[in-house]
């Protein structure tokens, strides 16, 4: 039976603060996987994240904190 | 005539040259005399008269044995021995003159023959003189691929097989050269410091495992290595036919579990690769044929060296548009995807797309990325990349490129002029329907 799941696989968070997500979109059939798909973004301490999946909303609830907001928004490079 | 030898035989070479034998013990009669010609490891009896004839000398102690025809017996050895006709045909009548010379043939005769039983007693198998005296040494009737052994009762001997001997502790079995051939070992046997030699012309495999046991499952073969030496060393000195291989695994079941082949350095402490491979030829160092490819883990395993590829990965980014002061800039979910591949710590981003609509934008238009961007030393983590445009509004004379920062995940459309500095497109000079397009390489954190 084919299959189509969606997780998020990968979190990484930054020393800054940005939090690196990759979701993946697996399809499987009688549980072996037949092929894969990649989806990644990043979560800057100033996203919006209303939109973000649970465990990256907990994630930036611990991690974006104000100094950690604040200094992102110092550090954003201008070039 | 006395009997001063007690030797009742004499060996020669033959050349098939040379034709006349002298030998030295003493006979009775020609007749006596009797020759073996080995050649070629194989032993023939040849036929007095029509092989040989013999001379004795006149006093009895010795002669000469001639070969009929040298040529045709061929080289190797001849055994020249006496076999003394075992009779006693003299008749001793009372009364008569003392037959001395009679008698003493008669006596030289027993003498003879107890030599030649004597010397043929040295070559029998004969039971130690502290045996018991109940002890037969009678040998069984002979039976098809029995062996002959003692019985329980160590009296007798009988008919065996193999198996009869019960289990063989290979710890008393030595093997100390030649050749092992057809050797079936059992669950729990083991050879120690084993050579196995294959001649030139003898068409074998030089060792052939075979584990039929499904039931355990247990390896095939397994290797302990407690020296610091190689656990296992495969060296080809031959020059390989087409499709041959130093080392060659090949399975036609279909693997669904596991990969043919498996290196695992377990010891998280090592430093050291997990397979090396050095090529000192021309050739190159590792080739893939077939359906092939390489496979790195879902998960990066980050190296920090400066010569490892430690990464590949290929997917898509949902793109989102950010204003760096205020307002909105929506992108089409039917076109906000962008595809990246990232090889090592280098992404490779690029797509176009499309503007859903807009609400009072203000400030740089910042388009989202799928990494961060690696911050790297002074302005080398400065990344730029091709920009193309539909409907944006951006000011003439200017050209737009994709720059991004160090640090950041987003890259900004700049605007560079002529003899001029370079700023980002404020994000108020784009509107719903506009399409962006960009092509940009940079390194990640």
């Amino acid at each position: 039976m084919l299959e189509k799941q969606v997780v998020i696989d990968k979190i990484e968070v930054l020393e800054d603060g940005q939090i690196q997500v990759r979701e993946v979109t697996r399809i499987n059939e009688d549980g072996k996987e037949l092929g894969k798909t990649y989806r990644r973004w990043v979560v800057t301490p100033d996203s919006d994240i209303s939109n973000e999946d649970k465990k990256v909303k907990d994630i930036a609830g611990v991690v974006h904190t104000e100094a950690i907001k604040a200094a992102y928004r110092d550090k954003i490079r201008q070039v | 005539m006395s009997v001063d030898t007690t030797a009742r035989k004499q060996s020669f070479t033959l050349d098939g040259v040379t034709d006349t034998f002298d030998f030295t013990f003493r006979a009775l009669a020609a007749t006596d005399i009797l020759a073996i010609a080995t050649t070629g490891g194989t032993d023939t009896n040849l036929t007095y008269t029509t092989d040989y004839t013999v001379a004795l000398e006149s006093d009895g102690v010795g002669g000469t044995l001639t070969l009929v025809s040298a040529a045709s017996t061929g080289t190797g050895t001849l055994t020249v021995y006496r076999t003394t006709t075992n009779k006693q045909e003299s008749d001793y009548e009372d009364y008569n003159q003392f037959p001395a010379d009679t008698l003493e043939e008669d006596l030289d005769r027993r003498t003879l023959v107890s030599q030649e039983l004597s010397e043929t007693n040295n070559r029998t198998v004969t039971l130690a003189i502290t045996a018991s005296s109940g002890t037969s040494t009678t040998l069984p009737t002979p039976s098809t691929d029995k062996i002959v052994g003692w019985n329980t009762a160590a009296d007798a001997l009988e008919n065996k097989t193999i198996s009869d001997l019960g289990a063989v502790d290979p710890s008393n079995v030595a093997f100390t050269g030649g050749t092992i051939d057809g050797v079936t070992l059992g669950a729990t046997t083991a050879i120690s410091e084993a050579t196995i030699t294959v001649a030139d012309g003898d068409d074998k495999t030089g060792l052939t495992l075979t584990q039929n046991d499904t039931t355990n499952n247990p390896d095939a073969v397994s290797i302990t290595n407690a020296g610091t030496s190689h656990a296992l060393s495969v060296s080809q000195t031959g020059v390989l036919a087409s499709g041959k291989y130093g080392l060659y695994l090949a399975s036609n079941a279909v693997q669904v579990n596991a990969p043919l082949a498996y290196i695992t350095q377990i010891n998280a402490s090592s430093d050291q690769s997990a397979l090396k491979v050095n090529n000192t030829g021309t050739g190159a160092a590792i080739e893939l044929t077939g359906n092939a490819g390489i496979k790195f883990p879902a998960t990066q395993g980050a190296s920090a060296d400066a010569n490892t590829l430690d990464d590949y990965e290929e997917g898509y980014h949902t793109a989102t548009i950010t204003c760096a002061t205020s307002g909105t800039v929506t992108v089409d979910t039917s076109y906000d995807q962008l595809a990246y591949t990232k090889i090592g710590r280098q992404v490779t981003v690029t797509g176009v797309i499309i503007v859903d609509s807009v609400s009072s934008p203000v400030g740089d238009a910042r388009i989202s990325l799928p990494f961060t961007a690696a911050s790297l030393n002074e302005t080398a983590d400065v990344y730029l990349g091709s920009i193309i445009t539909y409907n944006v509004d951006w000011t003439a004379s200017r050209i737009p490129v994709a720059l991004m920062g160090g640090g950041n995940s987003y890259f900004t459309i700049t605007m560079m002029q002529d003899d001029g500095t370079y700023a980002p497109l404020d994000a108020s000079n784009i509107s719903a329907t506009d399409r962006i397009g960009v092509n940009i390489t940079y390194f990640t954190a």
